[in-house]
C-alpha cells in the first residue's frame, strides 16, 4: 500500500506540470490585457507599459512560464494583480472557508443522498421511491445559483431563520485556530460563535450539496438494488436476520463501493459548485476569489487556483482508491 | 420482490427526531439576533471590497467609500453635490498669479491616535505623495494615480507657514486645484501612524481625523468602524458603529436588505428597485447623475469623416425612447459631455433630435441613399451610464436599420474593449465616464486635449477646442473658465464627434427606519449623517 501511494504521489508531478502548462497557455491565449484592467479608465500607453514591465508581462511567453515554474517550485506563486499581495497569502485564509463549505456540502449530500437511495431501493416503486427520485431529479436539475437565491428568499427573508450570507455574523468575535469557524467555535468553547457559524453554513452547504446529493441518491439506489438481489442477501434473510441488518449490514456495505467512487468524482463538482455558491452567499472562500480573479484577469491567482483545484481533485481521488481497500478487503494494491 | 425490512419505521422515527433537534438548534427565533445588530449599529451592504485603506495610493471606489468615513480632506464636496465646503481647511485664498494657495487649517482637531492635526501633519502627507524619495512614498502596487494625474505637473512644494497655515506652491497655475482636492485620494493620514505601521502597513491600519475610527477589516467580508467621540463636526456621527459589509452578488445584497441584515445597499438590480418601490419596509435614495454616456464616432475612419454621415446616424437614433425604456426611469437624455449640476455647461449645445426623414435625406446627400454597413461595438459590462449595454446597443442598431444603416453588433471582454478604444479598431462604439470631481477639466480635459491619428478615442481634431480646454486649466477666474468650457462644448457639438446619450441617477435602497442618507455624486456618502430609528 505504501509503495502504491508513493507511486501515485510521484505521478502527481507530471499531472500538475501538464495542468500548469495548459492553464498558462490558455490564459495567455485569451484576448484582453491585465495591465489595461489594472490601470483602469485613466490608462495611458505609458502607464500600461510600466505595469506590463512591472509584472513581467512584456517578456516572451515561454520565458514567463519558465520564471513562473521556477518561482512556484520555491513556493512563490507571484503577486495578485488586484491586491498586490502574495498569491499564497491570498489563498491561505480563504482555503479553510472552502474546506468548511465542502465538508458541509459532503455532509448534506451523504446524509440526504444515501438514505434516499437506501429507502428507494428497499421499497422500489413505492411512494418513498418516487418521492426520493423526485428529490434527486430536482437536485440535479435546479441551477445552483437559482436554488441558492430561493433558499435565501425562503429561509432568510420570509422565515427569518437563517442568515443570508457570510461565514460568521459581523458582531461575533472568534479566535481563529483552523479558520474553519464551526470547528474554531467548538475548539475555543465559544458555543455562540459555533452555533452562528453553523447557521451560516446551512444554506450554502445545501446549495453546493444539491447536485452531488442527487447523484449519490441515484447511485446508492442502483447499487443497493443490485446488492439486494444477490444470493448472500437471500441467505441472510433465510438465516432470520432482521430487515435492517440485511439492508444496512449486508446490502449497504457492498453497495458502498461505487458510491465512494462517485463522491471522489463529484469532488470537482463540489469545487465548481462552490464558485457560484460562494458568490451568492458572500462566502469568503477560494471559489468566489477565483471567480473575481477571472473577471479581473488576475493571471497569477487564476493559475495558482487551477493548480490548487487540480491538486485537491487528484488527492481526493487517491484517497478514494485507498478507501476501496478498507471497504472491500478483496482489493489489494501492490 | 424485496421484502420490506423490519425496523424501518423505527429508523424513520429516529431520523425524524434527529432532524427536529437540528432544526431546533438552527431555527430558534432568538437566533436571529445572532447576526443582526443592535440599533446603534448601521450595516451597509457594499458591492465590493477595498484593495487598501491608504487612499492616496488607491484608485478603488470601494476603498474610498470606507476611507471617507475615517479621513478628511482640506475641502470636500457638499452633501449631495460637487460644490465645495470646508473640511480640514476652514478658508483658503490664491495669489493673483495662481501659484500660491494658502489654506487656514481647522484648529483643535486630533487624529484618532491623539496626535494633532496641523500644518506640519498636512505637509508630511503632501511630501509623501509628491516626493518619490520620501521614505513613506513607495508602496507595493500603490500608484498615487490621482496625484500624478491632477497635481504632479504643477506641484512644487508644501510649506507649513505656521501651525494653522499651509501653503501649496505651484510651478504653473492649476485652476482645478480646489476641486481636485475633493477627490478622496487627497485624504490626510496621521504622520505618527506611518512611524507605527510603516508605509505598507497603513493600508491595513488607517488613522485619520474622520467621524469613525477603524476597528477591523476582514477581507472580502466587512470593515468595522467605531464612532470618533472627538470628531470636529459636533453631534456626528449619529451611529455608534458602522459596518460596511461586502456582498458582491446584487440579488443576494438585495435579499440581505429585505431580511433586515443590512440597512442600506448600493447598486441594486433594476428589477429589485421596482420590487423595493412596492415594499413598505424599503425606500429609494438616489445618487445624483454624475456620469455621461455617448456613442463615439471614430473620425479617423474615412466613413465618419463626413459630418453628414455622422448627423445621419445621430438623427436616426431615438434616444428619448431608448432612455425611457432601458434606464428603469433613472436616465435622462444627455445633450452634452457634462451632467446637469456641473458648471461650465453650454447653454443649448445639441440641435440633434430624432428625425429619421432627415437622416435619410443626409444619407442621400452624402452618396449613401441605400445606407451602409459597419461594425458597431457595444459595451460588454453594466455601468450606470449604460446599465444594459447589449440591450441599448441592440436598440440603437435597430433604429439605424430603419434608415438603411446596417450596424453589425460586436463586443469583446471589458479589458480588450478598454484597450481597443485607444486604437482605430472601432468605427463606432459606446463609451462613458463617471466624474472624479466637480471640475469640467475632469470631463473635457481627458477626452478633448489633443488629436491622435491612431486612436478612436482622440480621433476628433479641432485645435480651437484643444486650445480653449488647455487654457482653461490655467485660468484663475471660475467665471472665465466656465465660459471657455461652454464655448468648447458648443464647438464640439457643432462637429458632432460624439452622440451624447444619457446621464443616469444611481439608486440606493435603504430600510424605512434609516434617515439622513444623501447620495453623493461620487458614491462616497457621508455615513456620519445617517441615523436609525
Amino acid at each position: 500500500m505504501a509503495r502504491y501511494i508513493t507511486r501515485r504521489a510521484i505521478a502527481l508531478l507530471p499531472i500538475l506540470l501538464g495542468v500548469s502548462a495548459a492553464a498558462f497557455l490558455m490564459i495567455h491565449l485569451l484576448p484582453g490585457d491585465p495591465a489595461t484592467v489594472y490601470v483602469g479608465d485613466h490608462a495611458t500607453p505609458g502607464s500600461i507599459e510600466r505595469v506590463q514591465h512591472e509584472f513581467g508581462l512584456d517578456k516572451p511567453l515561454p520565458v514567463q512560464y519558465g520564471i513562473y515554474l521556477w518561482n512556484a517550485v520555491h513556493g512563490d506563486f507571484g503577486e495578485s494583480l488586484d491586491s498586490h499581495r502574495k498569491v499564497l497569502t491570498e489563498f491561505v485564509p480563504r482555503f479553510p472557508a472552502t474546506i468548511e463549505l465542502t465538508l458541509g456540502a459532503i455532509t448534506v449530500a451523504l446524509c440526504v443522498g444515501v438514505p434516499i437511495g437506501i429507502m428507494s431501493a428497499a421499497k422500489p416503486n413505492s411512494i418513498f421511491d418516487r418521492l426520493g427520485m423526485f428529490v434527486a431529479l430536482a437536485g440535479i436539475s435546479i441551477p445552483v445559483f437559482w436554488l441558492g437565491l430561493m433558499l435565501i428568499y425562503i429561509f432568510s427573508v420570509y422565515v427569518h431563520a437563517l442568515p443570508t450570507s457570510g461565514q460568521l455574523g459581523v458582531n461575533i468575535s472568534l479566535i481563529s485556530i483552523t479558520r474553519i469557524d464551526v470547528l474554531d467555535g467548538v475548539l475555543t468553547g465559544n458555543w455562540a460563535a459555533a452555533g452562528d457559524a453553523l447557521r451560516h453554513l446551512v444554506l450554502p452547504s445545501v446549495t453546493v450539496g444539491s447536485i452531488p446529493m442527487a447523484i449519490i441518491a441515484r447511485m446508492t439506489r442502483a447499487s443497493m438494488l443490485d446488492a439486494l438481489h444477490q444470493d448472500y442477501i437471500r441467505t441472510a434473510r433465510a438465516k432470520g436476520l432482521t430487515g435492517r441488518a440485511v439492508v444496512i449490514g449486508h446490502g449497504l456495505r457492498n453497495a458502498l463501493l461505487p458510491v465512494v467512487t462517485v463522491i471522489g468524482l463529484q469532488f470537482g463538482g463540489f469545487l465548481t459548485g462552490a464558485i457560484l455558491t460562494e458568490t451568492i452567499f458572500s462566502w469568503p472562500g477560494v471559489g468566489r476569489f477565483m471567480y473575481e480573479s477571472i473577471s479581473f484577469r488576475d493571471y497569477p491567482v487564476i493559475l495558482a487556483g487551477i493548480l490548487l483545484f487540480s491538486l485537491m481533485f487528484v488527492l481526493v481521488n487517491l484517497l478514494v482508491d485507498v478507501l476501496y481497500a478498507f471497504l472491500d478487503p478483496r482489493i489489494r494494491y501492490a | 420482490m424485496v421484502k420490506a425490512p423490519q425496523g424501518w419505521r423505527r429508523m424513520v422515527i429516529s431520523a425524524g427526531i434527529v432532524a427536529a433537534l437540528i432544526a431546533g438548534v438552527l431555527f430558534v427565533p432568538g437566533s436571529v439576533t445572532g447576526w443582526a445588530a443592535g440599533p446603534v449599529t448601521l450595516i451597509y451592504g457594499k458591492s465590493g471590497d477595498a484593495d487598501s485603506l491608504d487612499s492616496p495610493t488607491s484608485t478603488n471606489g470601494e476603498a474610498y467609500q470606507v476611507t471617507t468615513q475615517i479621513f478628511n480632506l482640506l475641502v470636500r464636496a457638499q452633501p449631495g453635490k460637487t460644490d465645495i465646503e470646508p473640511d480640514l481647511a476652514t478658508s483658503w485664498s490664491v495669489s493673483p498669479d495662481g501659484l500660491v494657495w494658502t489654506f487656514k487649517l481647522r484648529q483643535g482637531v486630533t487624529f484618532h491616535d491623539g496626535t494633532p492635526w496641523n500644518a506640519e501633519a498636512a505637509k508630511f502627507n503632501w511630501d509623501r505623495w509628491a516626493d518619490k524619495n520620501n521614505p513613506y512614498h513607495a508602496v507595493k502596487g500603490g500608484e498615487y494615480e490621482y496625484f500624478n494625474d491632477f497635481m504632479a505637473d504643477s506641484f512644487k512644494e508644501a510649506k507649513a507657514v505656521d501651525p494653522s497655515t499651509l501653503q501649496i506652491v505651484l510651478k504653473q497655475p492649476n485652476s482645478p486645484l480646489l476641486q481636485n482636492l475633493t477627490i478622496i485620494a487627497f485624504q490626510f493620514n496621521s504622520p505618527a501612524s506611518f512611524k507605527q505601521y510603516g508605509a505598507e502597513g497603513i493600508g491595513q491600519h488607517p488613522v485619520g481625523t474622520g467621524p469613525y475610527k477603524f476597528v477591523e477589516w476582514v477581507r472580502d467580508d466587512h470593515v468595522t468602524l467605531q464612532a470618533n467621540p472627538s470628531f470636529f463636526r459636533k453631534g456626528l456621527p449619529k451611529t455608534q458603529r458602522l459596518i460596511m459589509r461586502v456582498i458582491k452578488d446584487n440579488a443576494a445584497r438585495f435579499l440581505a436588505l429585505k431580511s433586515g441584515e443590512v440597512q442600506a445597499i448600493e447598486l441594486p438590480n433594476t428589477d429589485d428597485v421596482k420590487a423595493a418601490q412596492n415594499d413598505p419596509n424599503l425606500k429609494i435614495v438616489f445618487r445624483p447623475p454624475f456620469d455621461t454616456s455617448w456613442i463615439k464616432f471614430n473620425m479617423n475612419n474615412p466613413l465618419f469623416k463626413d459630418i453628414r454621415i455622422r448627423k445621419a446616424v445621430a438623427y436616426a437614433i431615438n434616444r428619448p425612447a431608448i432612455v425611457r425604456g432601458l434606464y428603469a426611469g433613472y436616465g435622462e437624455v444627455a445633450t452634452q459631455a457634462m451632467p446637469p449640476g456641473m458648471w461650465g455647461r453650454a447653454s443649448n449645445p445639441d440641435p440633434i433630435t430624432y428625425d429619421p426623414a432627415q437622416s435619410k435625406k443626409l444619407l442621400a446627400e452624402a452618396g449613401y441613399p441605400n445606407g451602409f454597413s459597419f461594425d458597431f461595438w457595444y459595451i460588454p459590462v453594466s455601468r450606470p451610464y449604460f446599465p444594459q449595454g447589449k440591450e441599448i446597443g441592440t436598440a440603437i442598431a435597430s433604429d439605424l436599420n430603419k434608415v438603411g444603416i446596417r450596424a453589425h453588433l460586436q463586443t469583446e471582454d471589458w479589458a480588450t474593449y478598454l484597450k481597443d478604444q485607444r486604437t482605430n479598431r472601432f468605427p463606432l462604439y459606446m463609451a462613458g465616464w463617471i466624474g472624479d470631481n466637480g471640475d469640467p477639466d475632469d470631463w473635457l480635459g481627458f477626452f478633448f486635449p489633443k488629436y491622435d491619428a491612431t486612436s478612436a478615442r482622440w480621433s476628433y481634431n479641432n485645435p480651437a477646442v484643444f486650445d480653449l480646454i488647455n487654457k482653461a486649466k490655467s485660468e484663475n477666474s471660475q467665471a472665465r473658465r466656465a465660459q471657455m468650457y461652454a464655448q468648447a462644448m458648443t464647438l464640439i457639438s457643432k462637429d458632432l464627434p460624439n452622440i451624447w446619450f444619457a446621464h443616469a441617477r444611481v439608486p440606493m435602497l435603504v430600510r424605512k427606519n434609516l434617515d439622513g442618507l444623501i447620495g453623493q455624486p461620487d458614491s462616497n456618502e457621508y455615513w456620519e449623517l445617517v441615523s436609525l430609528r
